[in-house]
């Protein structure tokens, strides 16, 4: 028990800064989308629980499912969010989605193409576009599956009307 | 019922959502609903992120409506368009007059925006923070929160010089990564890397890439191919201009 305290409180110093990090970063590109009042607050959020769950799944597995979850936990997220807000999911989305985004690996892939460092570059592409299928995967997924379930409400309140 | 206005009010609401970067399935969901809450059976719509067109057949009179809207600018504002969804719903329940429409989509139209200063302070902040995220130092923070700011001022000028997203990002990644390239041979001795990789995520177009995702899942192939299109012009641009800053640096070497 001590030893996994131990393990939990260093894994926990380790991750609140980043998701802070993440959670400010949000914050200001929030204010660029224009976005006001609590909304703010919750979309950025939205970023720092989809880095939140990045971080965490990348400590045990790979990068790319680690997008992946995150994706999931974005969009999650924003959706269970959006309908007490009365907001489009799609506002918090955005925000959350932003740390996930590999800005530093399409930056890294470029600048090996810039030293001419064919082989790092094909690695880095590949890499940065499979994550960038993931998180899309990962959204798609959520967002495909509350439309299902939306519909399936819809279609029981209809019959109920009927009776 | 006035038809014309009825026209005029759903036009204009559809056009405030996709001024401000809806995605097309809202804004023909929205035209569709108003219109069936008010008794008009037959309503098509058809909505592009340049374009709206609605053309509705009352089954009280003999006559068709049609209006097209073509949209020019193109801006973010989520608060906009959650507003205009929202007041979308509140039309659909209550019964309100047209008069009252009309203020109420007025009143989201001049909507609230942050001031000029907010905004420097919140590119700044976050391409000081990206650059933080992404493994910097203080140090790379401190100059990526310059070239933060630079990249809004960039921003603003090219757009009232009506210059077209491409180029604009060109020349807003081609100074970020000039600065940062300044900055790593001057004796503040940044980490060049992520003193670029901060600022750059402003560029990154979320809007664009999150609502092409959400048009592909709704079906709506011609608005996700307009945007992913937008995307990659953009990533395009992004990457030419660090390229050209890069290499152009490498010579003056």
């Amino acid at each position: 028990m001590e030893l996994f305290l131990h393990y939990f409180s260093e894994t926990f110093a380790g991750l609140i800064v980043p998701v802070l990090v993440a959670f400010v970063a949000c914050i200001g590109f929030g204010i660029i989308f224009n976005i006001r009042g609590r909304n703010l607050l919750l979309a950025a959020g939205c970023g720092a629980v989809g880095w939140l769950v990045y971080l965490v799944v990348v400590h045990y597995s790979s990068e790319i499912l680690a997008c992946f979850l995150g994706g999931v936990a974005v969009s999650l997220y924003a959706e269970i969010i959006a309908r007490p807000r009365r907001t489009p999911s799609t506002c918090f989305m955005i925000i959350g989605m932003l740390p996930l985004v590999p800005g530093a690996g399409v930056y890294y892939t470029m600048k090996y193409l810039v030293q001419g460092d064919y082989t790092a570059f094909g690695a880095k592409g590949l890499n940065t576009l499979a994550c960038a299928g993931a998180i899309a995967l990962g959204l798609m997924w959520v967002i495909s599956m509350v439309r299902l379930l939306l519909h399936i409400q819809q279609h029981k309140r209809r019959k109920k009307l009927q009776k | 019922m006035n038809y014309h206005r009825l026209l005029n009010l759903v036009i204009s609401l559809g056009s405030v959502l996709l001024e401000n970067g809806a995605e097309t399935y809202r804004v023909e969901e929205s035209i569709l609903r108003i219109f069936q809450s008010h008794g008009v059976e037959n309503t098509e719509v058809f909505v592009i992120p340049s374009m709206l067109i609605v053309t509705i057949r009352p089954s009280d009179t003999e006559k068709v409506y049609t209006q097209q809207k073509r949209i020019r600018s193109r801006g973010t504002d989520l608060t906009k368009i959650s507003e205009a969804n929202d007041m979308c719903r509140y039309f659909c329940i209550h019964d309100l007059s047209l008069d009252e429409m009309e203020a109420a989509v007025q009143r989201i139209r001049k909507g609230p925006v942050y001031s000029q200063s907010t905004l420097y302070i919140a590119y700044a902040i976050t391409g000081a923070g990206f650059s933080l995220f992404f493994g910097g130092s203080m140090m790379d923070a401190f100059v990526a929160l310059f070239s933060g700011a630079l990249v809004k001022l960039i921003f603003d000028q090219m757009g009232k010089m009506g210059h077209n997203a491409f180029f604009t990002n060109v020349l807003a990644s081609a100074v970020i990564t000039l600065i940062a390239e300044l900055a790593s041979i001057s004796p503040l001795a940044v980490n060049m890397d992520t003193t670029i990789i901060g600022p750059m995520m402003l560029l990154v177009p979320g809007m664009a890439l999150t609502t092409c995702m959400r048009d592909i899942i709704a079906g709506d192939y011609i608005s996700s191919l307009v945007k992913m299109l937008e995307v990659i012009m953009i990533g395009l641009g992004v990457a030419l201009g660090a390229y050209l800053a890069m290499s152009g640096f490498a010579l003056v070497l």
